[in-house]
């Protein structure tokens, strides 16, 4: 019993900071329920894209923020192009699949040549790709590449703006099924279709693990040198893993944006890395293993966090600014932990293994 | 809690994210034996303090510490093998640089004319990190002569950056270049550290 | 073996030359996989098992079988499904095969050593093409009982028609189960005795070939002199040359001589007093208990270690001969440094390390081009001379000094070893030698300790006969005598 609630001292710790900020908040259950659930339906797909390469033996993949890009460039086209709804939608997921298949194929050539520093070159590699990302839409459009409708583009003629309207494909997804109903009146939607789509990509990483390239990528994850002798290809495998990952985080920010309804040009994918691996570990899932369900109750509590720490903020300092500063705090502290807790095992486990072997 | 701040400083509730320096220590090194080169103003006083730090850097590495941290780095094995303490030697000298990017942050502000606070100290590090990179050192590897190589080339690009692009492209393109350079040059030596 | 299982090490340090031929056609692997295609299973040394895996997953590893599913005909056979039963009934079948009794379906990390054995031999068992298997010293961790149970399975083995290459050295298995022997040393045949009709003495013979012609000018030993270093259940947690309950005292002034085959412990005796690896045991130096795992101390002490891994704990390629040659002294004892009233700052004294390092190369004749040349550039022996420059210029007592001449030139090693003998001669410096090459151990040492499976063989005089070194280094001794 003791020893049950150490080992889940992580997602405990969290459930009780949530529940704390309920409290003094004085949040309502129709309130939270409300913000959950559509919170739930943006940001679940990014933090599942993070499964595989930690099966892999690949950590935690800071490099989702490129898949974000990725997204994000199929977006901004359909915008361009005008094409709306559920149309729309479907392009920008068929534009942005390819592109991430690219970007995922140089990000894991990129770690087979760091391996054993993936998590930091996987940080690195998404600052380097933001600057080409913006290279891309704040110069090279509109001058070196022709790109007309003028509402995107700023006033100096070359450049987007800061914000991209994506009101034309917004609950393309979302509003598919309608669902709405008023509790304590509050209208709750639940965006069933996102929710069945979230549901799938769960079903389809739970069955992956049961195929045989899903059990490859687990003996990678035990011991690359073990999975090379027994004939499995460890490099190329990798790169698999990152591919997966990537085109997993472009659909998850498409599905993310199209909730949303805008598009913050230069800054919406930054933060994607940083709290889907956040929410993630607030689960007491770990950089060498977590499975699915640690994503979504890693993503619940997270999320709950969110909406609950500037209210708690707000109740207790009569400053929501406290409560967001805490936030951003608990996130950088997570993976901090994370990340620390991570080095001392695997110094630990080697020194372990060392022992049991006399 | 803490007491009021100076005025100037911020408005009674926290400090403002930019500090102006105008008539505290504003450039007091780049006044100090500033002089003029056919037009061009030399900040004498910058130059003499980072050649007095150089000076001093390079002194270390030749005392009994300095080579001492040194030869841990190189090879931790050799270092164990001669009696080093692993541990220790990394602390000293995370504690010396964290010292010397203290005086830097000092010196930077002094010339650029304000403290930045908040989210610019997290900005510091990958220029400087750039910076050392291009200068041809390695992640084992670094000298005082990559110190000043590097520094010299990286911002000359950002420098020349400016009016060789606005050629093609209109616009201030030199922090995109910056984000490039840096994070590639980074990216760079990660995929080399172990090999030879 | 790592040639004939493709292992990747074989590419990265060089290829080899020759041609393997299976099955009467030229094979040529670049990988295991393609090895294993070609029907060569190999039972590794080290246990090549998952930890977390059950005992059927490692068995079946990367080999699963698995059924086809809606997604895998579309994107390919990786895609499909792992048929968990087929694995656990091909598992079962793989494991009796073996005579292990265990669930198939339990993780292998906390089984004994002997089961992951027996795994390792049904994984290899349960490939249907397996035409040629490879034992590289299996019974090494095994207990009497297991080791003689796999010798049954081998011949069972065999007995269906699987070629079986079992690499060992226990030389009594050798004889209990081989159709034909083949003897190497020092990666080379020395003989192929037919096993019906030779020896365990003769194959031990064999093993350690005549004494070479080095000839070092000895200086015959007076046994009676007190022991200057005392060693009692020496342990030493070195990866790969584990030290079990050592016992040994050296006596001052000698030259002891230790040697053993690769893996066996030798080289974990020096480490683990010098504190390089975590020891445990008691040892005395000079009537004074010498705490371990500290290797300031031992320095300070007047131990000093010319260690076998040159390039990564002997050197720092990248500095200069002279930094190389006063560091550890630099850093032990304070010498070569300008007076200054707070220690760490003391800045060094160039001239003083300068002059020791001429010094140092004029005397023991490191070929340079001057003290300042980075150590990198130096051959192989030359650098071995820096190494014992260093270690002299500690002005040590007792020295140890491992694999003084691995890794160099003919004329190089006879260099060294002279030099090695002048310092015993010259400076009173006592010497623990540490060598692969026995003959070059018989050539200088006093006495020979003969390490086996990590723990002391035999104590042998240069000059006992060479089957006793062979059988000493087999393990043999205790059940010869």
């Amino acid at each position: 019993m003791a020893r049950g609630l150490l080992r889940h001292a992580v997602p405990i710790l969290f459930a009780g900071l949530c529940l704390f900020g309920i409290v003094v908040a004085k949040i309502t259950p129709p309130f939270l329920m409300s913000e959950m659930l559509v919170r739930m339906s943006r940001n679940s797909v990014l933090v599942l894209s993070l499964l595989i390469p930690i099966l892999a033996g690949l950590g935690l993949n800071f490099g989702i923020v490129i898949g974000a890009m990725a997204g994000q460039i199929g977006a901004i086209l359909i915008v361009h192009w005008g094409i709306p709804g559920i149309g729309g939608f479907a392009l920008a997921w068929a534009i942005a699949t390819p592109i991430a298949i690219l970007l995922g194929i140089a990000t894991g050539s990129l770690f087979n040549r760091a391996k054993g520093r993936e998590m930091v070159s996987g940080l690195i590699a998404g600052f380097f790709a933001n600057g080409l990302y913006q290279l891309l839409f704040l110069f090279a459009v509109g001058s070196i590449i022709p790109f007309h409708s003028t509402s995107m583009v700023l006033p100096q003629g070359y450049g987007l703006r800061n914000t991209v309207d994506l009101s034309t494909i917004q609950y393309a997804i979302d509003g598919l099924i309608p669902l709405r109903f008023q509790m304590q009146g509050v209208e709750i939607r639940v965006p069933i279709v996102s929710y069945v789509i979230i549901v799938a990509f769960c079903l389809a990483t739970l069955w992956f693990f049961r195929t045989r390239l899903g059990q490859q990528f687990r003996a990678m994850g035990q011991d690359p040198h073990i999975a090379a002798i027994a004939g499995i290809a460890v490099e190329r495998n990798r790169i698999v893993a990152t591919v997966l990952s990537t085109v997993l985080a472009a659909w998850g920010q498409l599905l993310f944006l199209q909730n949303i309804g805008t598009l913050n040009t230069y800054s919406s994918h930054e933060q994607v890395g940083m709290f889907a691996i956040a929410a993630l570990l607030v689960s007491g899932a770990t950089v060498s293993r977590a499975t699915v369900g640690q994503a979504l109750l890693g993503t619940v509590l997270f999320h709950t966090l969110f909406v609950v720490s500037p209210l708690a903020g707000k109740a207790l300092a009569g400053d929501a600014q406290i409560g967001e500063y805490f936030r951003v705090f608990v996130a950088y502290a997570v993976i901090t932990v994370a990340l620390v807790l991570h080095a001392w095992q695997f110094t630990r486990a080697a020194h372990e293994a060392r022992k049991s072997a006399r | 809690m803490a007491p009021q701040p100076h005025p100037r400083a911020g408005d009674g509730r926290g400090l403002r994210t930019t500090l102006s320096l105008g008539g505290i220590y504003d450039k007091v090194l780049d006044r100090w034996l500033t002089f003029t080169v056919s037009g061009v103003r030399i900040p004498g006083g910058t130059l003499v303090v980072f050649g007095a730090l150089c000076f001093l850097v390079w002194l270390f590495f030749r005392t009994r510490m300095g080579i001492t941290i040194a030869a841990a780095r190189s090879s931790t094995r050799f270092a164990r093998a001669a009696g080093i303490s692993d541990e220790r030697t990394r602390v000293q000298a995370t504690v010396l640089s964290t010292v010397l990017a203290a005086i830097g942050i000092v010196v930077f502000s002094q010339s650029y004319g304000f403290v930045q606070l908040y989210t610019a100290p997290l900005l510091m590090a990958f220029p400087a990190i750039a910076c050392i990179l291009i200068g041809g050192a390695s992640v084992t590897r670094a000298t005082i002569g990559h110190v000043l190589v590097g520094t010299f080339l990286f911002q000359s690009i950002l420098t020349v950056a400016l009016p060789v692009t606005s050629q093609v492209i209109q616009g201030d393109i030199s922090e995109t270049a910056r984000l490039i350079i840096q994070n590639g040059m980074i990216l760079y030596a990660l995929t080399r550290i172990g090999r030879t | 073996m790592n040639i004939l299982f493709g292992m990747p090490v074989i590419w990265e340090t060089g290829g080899y030359e020759g041609e393997v031929l299976l099955g009467g056609a030229p094979a040529r692997f670049h990988s295991p996989a393609e090895a294993m295609d070609a029907g060569i299973g190999m039972v590794h040394q080290e246990f090549m098992l998952l930890p977390g895996f059950r005992v059927a997953e490692n068995i079946k590893l990367n080999r699963e079988p698995t059924r086809p599913n809606p997604a895998s005909r579309v994107l390919g056979p990786k895609l499909e499904s792992l048929d968990v039963p087929r694995m656990r009934a091909d598992a079962r079948r793989a494991l009796n095969q073996v005579g292990l009794g265990i669930d198939e379906w339990i993780a292998v990390a906390g089984l004994p050593v002997g089961h992951m054995q027996f795994i390792e031999i049904a994984r290899e068992v349960d490939k249907a093409n397996l035409k040629l298997l490879i034992f590289d010293e299996p019974t090494a961790v095994l207990t009497e009982t297991d080791a003689e149970k796999l010798l049954a399975i081998m011949r069972c083995l065999a007995a269906k028609g699987h070629a079986i290459l079992f690499i060992t050295h226990r030389l009594d298995e050798v004889l209990a189960v081989a159709d034909r022997i083949t003897v190497l040393r020092d990666g080379e045949v020395v003989g192929t005795p037919d096993p019906k009709a030779t020896t365990v003495v003769r194959i031990a013979e064999l093993m350690v070939g005549r004494p070479a012609a080095v000839t070092a000018q000895r200086r015959f030993f007076a046994p009676a002199t007190e022991p200057v270093l005392g060693i009692e259940n020496l342990n030493v947690d070195m990866p790969g040359e584990r030290v079990e309950d050592v016992t040994l005292a050296v006596r001052r002034g000698e030259i002891l001589g230790i040697g053993g085959l690769a893996g066996h412990g030798k080289l974990g005796i020096a480490n683990g007093i010098m504190g390089l690896y975590p020891g445990s045991g008691r040892v005395i130096f000079d009537k004074a208990l010498l705490p371990l795992n500290e290797p300031r101390l031992a320095l300070e002490r007047g131990l000093a270690f010319v260690s076998e891994d040159r390039r990564g704990v002997g050197l720092l390629p990248e500095e200069s001969i002279e930094l190389n040659i006063a560091l550890s002294a630099l850093e032990a004892h304070g010498r070569f440094l300008h007076p200054f009233p707070i220690q760490p700052l003391r800045v060094v004294d160039h001239r003083a390390m300068r002059a020791h390092a001429l010094e140092m190369i004029r005397a023991l004749d490191i070929r340079t081009t001057g003290p300042s040349q980075q150590v990198r550039r130096l051959s192989g022996g030359n650098q071995q001379k820096v190494c014992v420059a260093r270690a002299m210029t500690l002005e040590p007592r007792l020295l140890f000094v491992s694999e003084p001449t691995r890794g160099i030139d003919v004329g190089a090693k006879q260099r060294v070893l002279e030099i090695l003998s002048a310092l015993n001669r010259d400076h009173d410096v006592t010497l623990v030698v540490t060598s692969s090459e026995l003959a070059e151990l018989r050539a200088i040492s006093d006495r020979v300790v003969i390490v086996c499976r990590g723990r002391i063989a035999a104590v042998l005089p240069p000059d006992a006969p060479d089957a006793d070194f062979g059988l000493a280094m087999a393990g043999e001794s205790a059940k010869a005598a």
